[in-house]
């Protein structure tokens, strides 16, 4: 296994991390216990994670969420199964290759093709070269033997799918996977776009463990709440911050 | 003892594998469920909506009526009325001891108010007016400026002449309460018609009221702009809220993940940074 290290720091900002503010890390921990008890029972979860439509947060959720469950201990392995438009090795900041494609193509071992991300404290396995039809590896029995392999050594697997409503990867190992996360962004993502997916999903009957929301906003007690905390409603808060940055 | 305490649990787990499929419902059972609910119009969300966008609806409401106002001041010439009262008797009325009218009396006379306006608005009397006054307008257009109306429960009937000149109003008005006692004898026979009150001068403008086209504009102003803002609402096909999207398609959200770009900074609480003094509390 490749073992990587990132200077702290060095990772974006929207990645789950000890400096993240207190609401997302409570988020993330909120959406781990409750993915949790989702999936009852021993042995290793594979969750994949899916939207209706492009750019709604999946990536970012799913890196995130791999995170949350490494910082609980659990052996936590990251699949970038998104093989048209691979995001996960910019995010976690890690070479693209080697990756998924090279495991499922017999190019790599499993072992080679895994990268430790030591900051993120997870297992990352990229995307690497894009294959011209993702849909015939996805349907093929080494992934199946991949899945089924890392479900031997890890504890959660995730992997970050394509979304439904633009191509049909992720349906395809719907059958292999405990359930999917179904990512909805707030004030962007369509009621047709989710109902067409869904539509899909149920014919390919894959089980939605239920929606993730993101960029949600914050409202009511809990927006007092956080704000009164954060001292950013107040000037006081306000004029220390400035001083604070300074 | 011990069977009778067992027996449940027996019955329970009878078919355990059953219980486990009925339990796990999957996202075609949640749809369908989902799909069987009525839509439901909240309309506590509705008036949120409205509430969210109350800026709009006052600015529109406030175009509204400053656009009604203006208009209404520009384009409308202001009219003057002048008007007169006067009591109609038929001739075959019979007073009784107590020197009053029967009520059969007052419903003939009621009766035939319907025919003295007539008469008041007719040709003869509108044509003969209009000569009189040099005014060349058609007949139609002069007799469109008066309107006769009985006063209820009574014998009275009252004549008004709007017009945009104040002098045009009370000269019709007067040559009316003037012509009409006559001519209403000479087509109903025995009938007689008294003038109560002579038509005057109007001092003031008796409309338009814009005050009243002011607030019809008002009106119109907020109503189209929430019509528009509840238009937008259900053309607008993005989800908004997470309660909004478990309605929808019944299936849960287990994670809420909230705008990074507000919550990212870290100044927000946490257990490390409790305020100064506040420790061990």
């Amino acid at each position: 296994m490749n073992k990587r290290h990132s200077a702290p720091g060095t990772h974006s900002s929207y990645l789950l991390s000890a400096e993240s503010a207190f609401l997302t890390r409570e988020d993330y921990k909120m959406l781990r216990t409750n993915l949790a008890f989702s999936l009852p029972g021993s042995g290793a979860k594979c969750i994949g994670v899916t939207s209706s439509a492009r750019g709604e947060g999946k990536s970012t959720t799913i890196i995130n969420l791999a995170i949350s469950f490494g910082q609980i201990g659990k052996k936590v392995l990251l699949v970038d199964g998104d093989l048209r438009l691979p995001t996960v090795a910019q995010k976690t900041e890690l070479p693209s290759s080697p990756g998924f494609t090279d495991v499922l193509a017999g190019q790599c071992s499993f072992d080679e093709a895994v990268q430790h991300q030591e900051a993120l404290g997870i297992d990352v396995l990229t995307a690497s070269i894009l294959p011209p039809d993702p849909t015939n590896l996805m349907e093929s029995q080494q992934m199946e033997d991949f899945i089924n392999e890392a479900k031997q050594r890890y504890d959660y697997i995730f992997i970050d799918l394509p979304p439904i409503g633009i191509v049909t990867d992720a349906l395809i190992i719907s059958r292999l996977v405990d359930g999917f996360l179904f990512v909805v962004r707030h004030n962007q993502s369509s009621f047709r776009a989710v109902s067409d997916a869904l539509k899909q999903s149920r014919f390919a009957r894959a089980k939605i463990l239920g929606f993730v929301y993101t960029n949600d906003e914050l409202s009511g007690s809990r927006k007092y709440y956080y704000y009164n905390q954060s001292g950013a409603a107040s000037p006081k808060g306000f004029f220390s911050r400035l001083l604070r940055r300074k | 003892m011990e069977q009778m305490t067992q027996a449940p649990l027996r019955r329970r787990n009878a078919f355990p594998d059953q219980i486990r499929i009925d339990k796990m419902e999957t996202t075609d059972n949640r749809l369908h469920r989902a799909k069987q609910q009525p839509e439901q119009i909240d309309l506590m969300e509705l008036a949120l909506v409205l509430l969210k966008k109350a800026w709009l609806i006052v600015l529109a409401a406030s175009l509204g009526a400053s656009c009604a106002f203006g208009w209404s001041k520009l384009s409308i010439a202001p009219t003057y009325r002048a008007q007169f009262s006067a009591m109609i008797f038929n001739s075959n009325e019979h007073v009784n001891e107590n020197g009053q009218l029967s009520a059969s009396e007052i419903s003939v006379a009621k009766y035939l108010t319907v025919t003295y306006t007539k008469i008041l608005t007719s040709r003869p009397v509108i044509e003969t007016i209009s000569e009189k006054l040099n005014i060349s307008a058609s007949y139609e257009a002069v007799a469109k400026l008066v309107t006769v109306k009985a006063v209820e429960d009574t014998q009275i009937i009252e004549v008004t002449v709007t017009a945009h000149s104040p002098e045009t109003a009370y000269l019709i008005a007067q040559e009316i309460a003037d012509l009409g006692p006559a001519t209403v004898t000479d087509l109903i026979e025995g009938s007689r018609m008294k003038i109560i009150n002579q038509p005057v001068m109007p001092t003031g403008s008796s409309g338009p009221n814009y005050i009243q086209y002011a607030l019809r504009g008002l009106l119109l102003g907020g109503a189209a702009a929430s019509g528009l803002i509840l238009l937008l609402y259900f053309l607008d096909d993005r989800i908004h809220s997470k309660d909004e999207l478990e309605r929808k398609f019944g299936i849960s959200v287990i994670g809420s993940i909230h705008d990074m770009s507000r919550t990212t900074g870290g100044y927000g609480y946490s257990y490390a940074s409790r305020p100064t003094g506040k420790e061990g509390r």
